[in-house]
């Protein structure tokens, strides 16, 4: 076998696979989440932005297969990982107490898979829908992207669904992060500490900047206040 | 000695060979000393179980004083029970109280296959170690101790990494039976030294593939192993072991 296959098929070489993978999905996901928050800038702003990722053509249509790709190694090694670990135990105990293991670590198996479910009804109601005018139509304007968001999180069930979505992430990321850290060996993550800090600190960063934009537009519509953003 | 003593009820693992099912079995013990130590108070068990014409429980032990690596259960959920630092045959039965419930299960992998009862076989550690390598031929007499200067804090990472005694806790305690503790220390007790450095990177390479052909599941960072380990093994270690595995492959 050569080295490279070596490593990919080794335990060391998989999880870092995860890492590698993870990492790029952080960025990407930092970079939406600063587009998302333009927001709060108004319809115009948001809408130019929008228009400007959609005017890269080739570009977007490469960094979206690149994206797909990247998650999908990201789901496939750890889909791999879990299966060797569940055979490494063989029989479970019939009592097991957990030491110092925090929630979000714990429910990374979890967490990860809500991620994924609703990543693909985000892409259903964002990206794959069929371009019908009248989700865009905000108090008798067309509002274009912003009011087709607008919209949909205006929906308080969409809205709640967006919301334990975006808190999901932000829990995977909050023990994802600082596990990159430890499978490179970078600087050990295992005491409490800076990496500690960083990967909880961006946990929250993500789920709060992202719950902030479906509260946002609600408190906009129901306070008027959409209406300054309108004139 | 103190004189009082309590009754507990053991749940204990009995399984006849590695192929067999096993179940647990319950056992009530009268006049357990809490100075008993808790392979005293099995070996009571035991003799009650003798007396009766029963088949003894089989568990592993060696030493007696923390120092082996041998002894080793699953007990209420904990590799080693409940004591921090402290390998099962230095836990004491003043740790429980009168009446308590107490389980006791082997520990628990894949690759530790049950040999009897609480009795399991840890030659996949052996097979790592020699997997890692070692010198069959005469090297000469044990050179003067300061011809090769070693760094203090190097020393004391690479003593502290040398304290494992392989009773594998850490695959016991890991959600997902790695063994990545215990690798990871023997690969540094090597490669925090200067002798340690010739075969650094092949050493890590062989044992890791070696640690994976044996069965043992793959490190989610969740650091129980830490948490279990009788001498205080730090996951600084994985890190560690995971750069230079890194950099030996690629």
């Amino acid at each position: 076998m050569s080295t490279f296959k070596t490593y990919l098929n080794s335990s060391i070489g998989k999880k870092q696979v995860v890492a590698v993978s993870g990492v790029a999905l952080v960025i990407f996901i930092i970079l939406h989440l600063i587009g998302n928050l333009l927001i709060f800038k108004g319809p115009e702003l948001f809408n130019t932005y929008a228009h400007a990722l959609h005017s890269m053509g080739r570009l977007l249509q490469v960094m979206e297969i690149g994206l797909f790709l990247t998650f999908s190694v990201h789901i496939i090694f750890t889909i791999a990982l879990i299966i060797e670990n569940k055979n490494a135990r063989g029989r479970a105990y019939a009592v097991t107490k957990n030491k110092n293991r925090s929630f979000a670590t714990q429910t990374m198996r979890y967490t990860g898979p809500l991620v994924l479910f609703f990543l693909i009804l985000h892409l259903l109601d964002f990206t794959w829908s069929a371009p019908w005018p009248k989700t865009s139509i905000v108090n008798g304007q067309d509002l274009a992207t912003y009011g087709m968001v607008f919209n949909a999180l205006l929906n308080p069930m969409r809205a709640v669904v967006y919301i334990a979505a975006v808190c999901s992430l932000g829990f995977h990321l909050s023990h994802g992060v600082q596990s990159v850290f430890q499978s490179f060996g970078v600087v050990s993550a295992s005491r409490p500490g800076p990496i500690r800090t960083i990967s909880k600190g961006l946990g929250y960063i993500i789920a709060i900047g992202f719950s902030s934009i479906p509260l946002y537009i609600n408190y906009i519509h129901y306070s008027g206040a959409l209406l300054c953003h309108l004139q | 000695m103190s004189a009082k003593t309590i009754k507990l009820t053991l749940k204990v693992w009995r399984q006849k060979n590695a192929k067999s099912k096993g179940k647990f079995e319950t056992h009530k013990l009268d006049h357990v000393s809490p100075d008993a130590s808790f392979l005293e108070m099995l070996d009571q068990l035991n003799e009650n179980l003798t007396l009766k014409n029963n088949d003894p429980i089989a568990f592993d032990h060696d030493c007696r004083e923390g120092i082996c690596g041998m002894c080793g259960a699953v007990v209420n959920g904990e590799a080693h029970g409940p004591e921090k630092s402290t390998t099962l045959c230095q836990l004491h039965m003043r740790h429980f109280k009168n009446g308590d419930t107490i389980i006791i299960e082997p520990f628990r992998a894949k690759g530790f296959p049950v040999i009897k009862d609480l009795a399991i076989d840890r030659t996949a550690f052996d097979r790592v170690i020699q997997a890692g390598g070692y010198i069959s031929v005469r090297t000469g007499s044990a050179p003067d101790a300061n011809v090769i200067l070693i760094p203090k804090d190097a020393s004391d990472s690479a003593m502290d990494a040398a304290q494992c005694i392989g009773c594998g806790a850490c695959v016991a305690a890991c959600p997902n039976a790695s063994a990545m503790l215990f690798v990871s220390a023997k690969i540094n007790h090597l490669s925090l030294l200067p002798q340690g450095q010739p075969e650094r990177y092949s050493r890590a390479k062989n044992m890791v593939l070696q640690m994976d052909k044996e069965g043992f599941g793959n490190c989610s960072n969740e650091y129980q192993c830490e948490a279990a380990c009788p001498k205080d093994i730090s996951v600084e270690n994985i890190a560690r072991m995971n750069r230079d595995y890194v950099k030996a492959s690629l």
